[in-house]
């Protein structure tokens, strides 16, 4: 019997040999080293320009993004815009997600492939769709006006509501993906339970299946508030000038006016607003969070 | 009475409903393909005729073809970087109780949840320090960044499926760490491997907002398909549009069929 098939007597010997030999802590090196440069250090840069001022460190330029003014608007306007779509996401998508929870897990998959699928296409491309159905001679007018609803052409694009349908679009299929893992891990047999003593199905869904869905639905909140936060593409395509989010005025503050700094405060703020509201909705719906993880199991 | 129609209610009105939650996220997509066989110079609501006009304009005009290439260039170069890194990280991540793995594994969805355009524009402060502005290079390290959270969550998910017991009966016969891996740990995570790097390669490809920021002159597809957007919104957006989702479409199911076989033969 050679040394490397040998059993250890002791239990701390069989515990090393059962970590130890497959892979070691350096092979986090690479990924550990690429996120330091690439992640952390430009978020740091941008931490650092937003607190420089014309002689050292200085709050001038916050004082300039968060004072009185169109950029406090902007701001305002991209937390607002950026919570009503995180909300029409979770409605819309929560049926969804229950439809496809509550299928035999064979079509399920292929359900899900399609509710995925445009997710991998691109958001430019997806949103020139957008433009094909609500532009001036787009679907939606070439119908109203084939039925004769309307006169003249609706101005749809360039609206607020365009941006709505547009964003919501982007971010659905990542809402329906998160809320829809909740559901599958729910233990079904609590409703067939619920059932049995008596109570209708309305009552077993509202009592039952919707506190143990609810974390997933908060989760999917705040996920899809943050990449709202953070949207550029849709809104400055689909959007008028009102529609202006934080993001395509960083844009603005970095290639037109080259104003580095407060392009950078713009960002942080637009950081700490988003981890600040994420932080106060975990901490409100921390039950129902916590609930939903073990799927009814306890 | 209020059951039944609960029950009504589930077995049609909530299939009816997701019909139309799919017709609104997949219907904008298929318009776009009418539209760049259109004839009508500007986009007009049904399509006029047919010609292949906008395809011919793509193929020939050397702006369009540079930004393609160049893309294909970035996302290759971003997805194979994003998938040895990744999945390196991923043996580490994906073994339970390591301090390590519980330590890192939320610290690697950090670009997830940091708003792109941060980093966008942190990227522009620190290529303009070291002189990276334009570099092809650079943004090949920021979008495999973007990329390694999916690798990694990917990657470890399929790692803690298999399970190491057959690396490990391996490594007790006498492999080495690397040929375990190599022999027995990667054909059996290969398919999860190979889809984490298609979506690596469309994170990168269909990536604008960091290339607008530090590419400058150097523009990639997604760069002209904006510039073309907001400026003329010409029917060769369309054109380009078909073409990139036709590719999407194919590269999603040839990797969900990937995955269904190796899941088949797993038993």
């Amino acid at each position: 019997m050679s040394d490397g098939v040998a059993m250890p007597r002791d239990g701390k010997g069989a515990a090393r040999g059962r970590r130890a030999p497959l892979s070691s802590l350096w092979l986090l090196a690479p990924a550990a080293v690429l996120f330091l440069f690439v992640f952390i250090l430009p978020v740091g840069e941008v931490a650092l320009w937003s607190v420089q001022g014309e002689a050292g460190l200085s709050a001038e330029n916050y004082e300039a993004a968060l004072g009185a003014g169109p950029y406090r608007t902007i701001l305002f306007g991209t937390l607002q815009l950026s919570f009503g779509v995180a909300c029409a996401c979770i409605l819309v998508g929560y049926p969804a997600a229950y439809f496809l929870a509550s299928r035999p897990p064979r079509n399920r998959t292929l359900l899900l492939l399609l509710i995925l699928t445009p997710l991998w296409v691109s958001v430019l491309v997806r949103t020139f769709g957008w433009i094909v159905v609500l532009g001036r001679e787009g679907l939606v007018n070439s119908m109203l006006l084939g039925i004769g609803a309307v006169d003249g052409p609706l101005q749809m694009l360039y609206t607020r509501g365009a941006v709505y349908i547009a964003m919501v679009q982007v971010l659905l299929p990542v809402a329906i993906l998160v809320m829809f893992s909740t559901m599958t891990t729910i233990n079904r047999s609590l409703l067939m339970a619920s059932r049995i003593l008596g109570a209708s199905p309305w009552r077993g869904f509202v009592h039952i299946f919707l506190p143990l869905s609810a974390g997933g639905a908060v989760n999917a909140w705040m996920l899809t508030f943050v990449l709202a936060l953070g949207f550029f593409i849709t809104p400055a395509l689909v959007g008028g000038p009102k529609e202006t989010m934080i993001a395509n005025l960083i844009a603005t503050q970095i290639t037109l006016t080259l104003d580095w700094g407060l392009g950078s405060a713009l960002g942080m703020v637009l950081v700490i607003a988003g981890f600040a509201v994420v932080g106060a909705v975990a901490l409100l719906f921390r039950r129902v969070t916590t609930l939903s993880g073990h799927g009814g199991s306890r | 009475m209020k059951r039944s129609l609960w029950e009504m209610s589930g077995r049609y009105l909530l299939p009816v409903y997701f019909v139309g939650v799919l017709l609104y996220l997949l219907l904008p997509l298929l318009l776009v393909i009418p539209m760049s066989i259109s004839e009508t110079r500007y986009l007009k609501f049904p399509p006029q005729g047919f010609t292949l006009r906008w395809y011919q304009e793509f193929f020939a005009s050397a702006g369009w073809i540079d930004a393609t290439l160049r893309s294909l260039l970035i996302a290759t170069a971003s997805a194979a970087l994003a998938t040895a890194v990744g999945t390196a990280a991923a043996l580490v991540l994906s073994r339970e109780g390591s301090k390590a793995a519980r330590a890192a594994g939320p610290v690697f969805l950090g670009p997830q949840v940091v708003p792109v355009i941060i980093l966008a524009l942190g990227t522009l402060l620190v290529f303009s320090r070291f002189g990276l502005y334009g570099s092809l290079w650079g943004v090949v390290l920021v979008h495999a960044v973007l990329a390694l959270p999916f690798v990694t969550t990917t990657v470890s998910g399929a790692l803690r499926q298999t399970g190491d017991t057959l690396a490990r009966a391996a490594r007790v016969l006498g492999a080495r760490p690397h040929e375990a891996f190599w022999h027995v740990t990667l054909p059996a995570i290969r398919p999860a491997v190979i889809s984490a790097a298609v979506f690596a390669f469309f994170i990168s490809f269909d990536e604008l907002v960091i290339a607008l920021f530090v590419m400058g002159q150097n523009e990639t597809l997604p760069m002209r398909i904006w510039a073309d957007m907001r400026h003329d919104l010409t029917p060769v957006v369309a054109a380009v549009a078909t073409l990139l989702i036709a590719v999407t479409f194919a590269a999603v199911f040839m990797s969900d069929l990937i995955q269904r076989r190796a899941k088949r033969r797993a038993g």
